[in-house]
């Protein structure tokens, strides 16, 4: 009886272990060199690279990120804000809207069920905090990461994009797009021209915006449309895509000196609920270090 | 019609009575108890020492724990605040809500736990989950844990759940695993063998979904979705000796700490102690390669630990003792630790009357040996093996170490005294990132208590640093009056005396008083404190330097 007792005990010891190491052995993914992938290439063939204008003098170009989302309030009349810096300063100034964080979420019914985020803004967003300290809030060029000063409320943005305007261009963008409307397929080029030596590593993000679509909006704001909601807003710069991977393609790498140009090219699909005519590429350079946007363009998908 | 509404209304009567009665039943017997705390600081700018404007004037972090126990059945929650965090807590903090909650419930074989919960594995190596207010640390778990022991001497756990990442969850899967076996309770119940040997071993996995990380322009990173960890130790005890030893490894592992390298990981800890009266040894050993283990892949700060790596090093409680404390280094480290207590007798003509503590403690922490791995000319690169460490092989580089030794004595029934000497070396650049000498530090401190009465006593602390590196030496000197149970007011100051810059050799003075009525305690202090570091196992945060009025309120029921 003793030794049965026994027996079982060690039968329990060893079905333990054993149970253990199966669950050991299901749980894991091990990865065998090579660890890393080569990313396809552009299909040059498919995209070929275009001849890009003689480059004239460098303009310098601000970006300025509206982090904003369909059930903040507050967020109509900070567009508009940001409209009105657009018209004042015209190509200098581009906008892009990122619907990220709590009031960016679709709601399960009624009004807001649409989803305007994306995986790139809600990346940014995790990554620099903005949603977490509120909407409607921004941010100019990326200015003042990781200090903390790169969250930018609505009534600081005129000041800042007057600064960051103020600096001189260290790179040139230029971008040629074409569209094939049959495919919708899309290819754009970027190229980008050192003004100066640069010893940083750069990155660059190439995103999809579209305008005009009419989706409805909290409001409490009378002079920014009708309250509590604007059934028909029409929301503007709307970040729909990145066309490269969320944190971008590497374009310089301290330490080794910089080309004169560089060209980037990409070939994306559009999606069939974008309307091509109100979509536009955006493009920008940033320093990977202090994640500051050094340059960016804008352009129409259909030029 | 009538007949209808009759019915509803003996239907409602009933459910509510069965309602009841089950309530009833289920509150029998019920106990609830809890805690709060309250910290609140009041800031006041002073550019001299480095403390800023604070917009909101007034920082708060507040919790409460509410805590239902009813025979086999407990069920809590934690409710918090921070409106807003106290400076030197993370920001991302801020708010209020309930982000612990749980429900468990056990019989003979069986403890179940839903909700929030915390866990430890071994030591920690593979699976700790835990809270540190101090630091403003909490990696609880949300999901479900059952224990189970089928047989005397047999514990078996599982777990699964997501980890708290401030207000919300990470995005890392964890499950885990764990069976400890007390050998003697299972082949030895009537006690002849006098070794006693419990065995144990643990399996963690983290699932976290695979995303797009570069690992040069062109190339991305080949991620594994699942990452297993798993621990095996043992622990022997027999008479005054104990020996305790656990081996944790880690399959590749790619993330941010260990910049994206695929090596496997392992750790060592090993502990052997031996203890009688008068007399403690503790010698303690411990080898640490590439296990940092999250559960999230580019998570950079001290948050969505899975693992915790305990430091062999002394945790000091005087503050200048504590001025440089050791963080753990996940990615590799080679530490040695010794200690040994001693009494000497009471009545003898060294002992005294009450007798003398003596504790002399060692540790000393370097990195381990790395070299490149094959076909690589760079240790550490991302997307590579990384490098490879023969192990045991020590590194050349000296990233902490400490000698202490402290002396504690009764002179009489109303006055004690303690002297303690540290010498301390401290690796800026490992340490806190950035290029500084390495900080060699003296330390002397006494500590003297005088009571007056069974109420009064007077307590007095002399603390000094000497170092030539970084902010040159500093003096501490504190004064606390206790009239017990319910008073006690301290007056305190440091001071910068040797700093280099001689427009730098501040004071930080502080006055503070507490007072205690049954579970209620509420404290103030009012005064400057320097900008440093809190570590606590190992685990540090930054505490910017501030100047303001601090109040504490802690309440249990």
């Amino acid at each position: 009886m003793k030794m049965t007792t026994m027996k079982t005990r060690i039968k329990l010891f060893l079905s333990a272990m054993l149970l253990s190491v199966f669950a050991f052995t299901i749980s894991c993914d091990k990865i065998e060199e090579p660890y890393v992938k080569v990313i396809e290439s552009i299909d040059t063939a498919a995209c070929p690279i275009p001849e890009f204008p003689a480059a004239t003098a460098a303009v310098k170009r601000v970006l300025l990120e509206d982090y904003t989302g369909h059930t903040c309030v507050n967020c109509p009349s900070a567009a508009i804000l940001a409209h009105n810096l657009k018209v004042a300063n015209g190509d200098k100034l581009i906008l892009l809207a990122v619907h990220a964080g709590f009031f960016a979420k679709p709601t399960a019914g009624g009004d807001f069920t649409y989803d305007f985020r994306s995986e790139a803004g809600t990346a940014w967003d995790d990554f620099f905090k903005v949603g977490m300290v509120g909407n409607p809030n921004g941010m100019v060029n990326r200015i003042g990461y990781p200090q903390s000063t790169h969250i930018k409320s609505p009534p600081t943005w005129a000041s800042a994009v007057s600064s960051a305007l103020a600096g001189e261009p260290l790179l040139d963008l230029q971008m040629i797009n074409e569209y094939d409307a049959t495919e919708r397929k899309l290819c754009t080029h970027i190229k980008t021209r050192f003004i100066t030596s640069i010893d940083k590593n750069l990155k660059l993000i190439v995103v999809i915006a579209e305008s005009g679509i009419i989706k409805p909006q909290k409001n409490n704001d009378p002079n920014s449309g009708v309250t509590p909601v604007i059934f028909d807003y029409s929301h503007s710069h709307v970040l729909r895509t990145a066309i490269t991977t969320t944190w971008g393609s590497t374009i310089a790498t301290a330490g080794t000196t910089n080309p004169e140009s560089i060209v980037k090219s990409y070939k994306h699909i559009l999606k069939d609920e974008y309307v091509p005519e109100n979509c536009s590429v955006i493009a920008f350079v940033y320093d990977d270090e202090t994640k500051e946007v050094l340059q960016a363009v804008e352009v129409d998908v259909i030029q | 019609m009538k007949k209808k509404t009759l019915l509803s209304v003996s239907v409602l009567f009933l459910l509510l009575c069965t309602t009841a009665t089950v309530a009833q039943n289920f509150l029998e017997g019920g106990r609830v108890s809890g805690n709060f705390q309250l910290d609140a600081q009041i800031y006041k700018a002073d550019s001299a020492i480095g403390a800023g404007e604070v917009d909101e004037k007034m920082l708060m972090n507040a919790f409460a724990n509410l805590l239902y126990s009813n025979g086999n059945f407990n069920a809590g929650l934690r409710f918090e605040t921070y409106l807003n965090p106290i400076q030197g807590y993370d920001p991302r903090y801020k708010g209020s809500g309930v982000p612990y909650w749980f429900g468990s419930w056990r019989n003979e074989q069986f403890e179940i736990t839903v909700g929030n919960f915390y866990e430890q594995f071994g030591s920690g190596m593979i699976l700790r989950s835990y809270e540190e207010r101090n630091l403003g640390y909490d990696n609880a778990f949300k999901g479900a844990k059952v224990r189970f022991s089928p047989a005397d001497g047999v514990i078996l756990k599982g777990m699964i759940g997501t980890q708290r990442f401030f207000w919300e969850q990470g995005p890392g899967i964890v499950r885990g695993l764990d069976g400890e076996f007390a050998l003697n309770d299972i082949f030895d119940k009537e006690g002849n063998c006098k070794t006693r040997v419990i065995l144990g071993g643990s399996f963690v996995s983290k699932y976290q979904q695979t995303e797009e990380l570069y690992a040069g322009p062109d190339t991305l990173l080949i991620l594994p979705a699942n990452v297993a960890s798993y621990a095996l130790r043992a622990n022997v005890t027999r008479g005054k000796f104990a020996l305790d030893g656990e081996y944790a490894g880690k399959m590749n592992d790619p993330s941010f700490m260990n910049n994206f390298i695929y090596k496997n990981g392992h750790s060592l800890l090993l502990q052997a102690s031996f203890s009688t009266k008068g007399l403690g040894i503790i010698a303690s050993a411990k080898r640490t390669d590439n296990m940092s283990y999250k559960s999230r892949r580019t998570e950079s700060g001290s948050f969505l630990d899975i693992n915790y790596l305990p430091a062999l090093t002394r945790q000091h409680a005087y503050s200048l003792s504590a001025m440089y404390p050791y963080a753990t280094q996940p990615n590799g480290e080679m530490a040695l630790q010794g200690q040994v207590n001693y009494k000497i007798k009471r009545g003898s003509l060294i002992g005294g009357k009450y007798g003398t503590d003596i504790a002399v403690n060692y540790s000393r922490i370097t990195s381990i040996k790395k070299e490149t791995a094959e076909g690589e000319s760079k240790i550490g690169k991302p997307g590579t093996a990384g490098y490879k460490s023969p192990f045991l092989a020590f590194g050349d580089e000296l990233y902490f170490q400490d000698f202490n030794i402290e002396i504690q004595r009764k002179f009489t029934n109303s006055f004690k005294a303690l002297i303690s000497y540290l010498y301390q070396d401290y690796n800026v650049l490992i340490l806190e990132g950035y290029e500084e000498p390495m900080v060699n530090a003296h330390i002397v401190i006494a500590d003297a208590t005088y009571r007056f009465d069974n109420k009064q006593a007077l307590k007095m602390e002399y603390q000094q640093l000497i170092t030539k590196q970084d902010e040159g030496d500093w003096l501490q000197v504190l004064v606390e009056y206790t009239f017990a149970p319910k008073w006690y007011f301290t007056l305190a100051d440091q001071y910068n005396y040797g700093n280099s810059d001689k427009n730098k050799r501040f004071h930080y003075p502080t006055v503070s008083a507490g007072y205690t009525n049954g579970s209620n305690r509420l404290m103030m202090s009012y005064g400057k404190q320097r900008e440093g570091i809190i570590c606590v196992g190992g685990v540090c945060r930054n505490v910017p330097a501030s100047n303001g009025l601090t109040l504490t309120l802690t309440s249990t029921f």
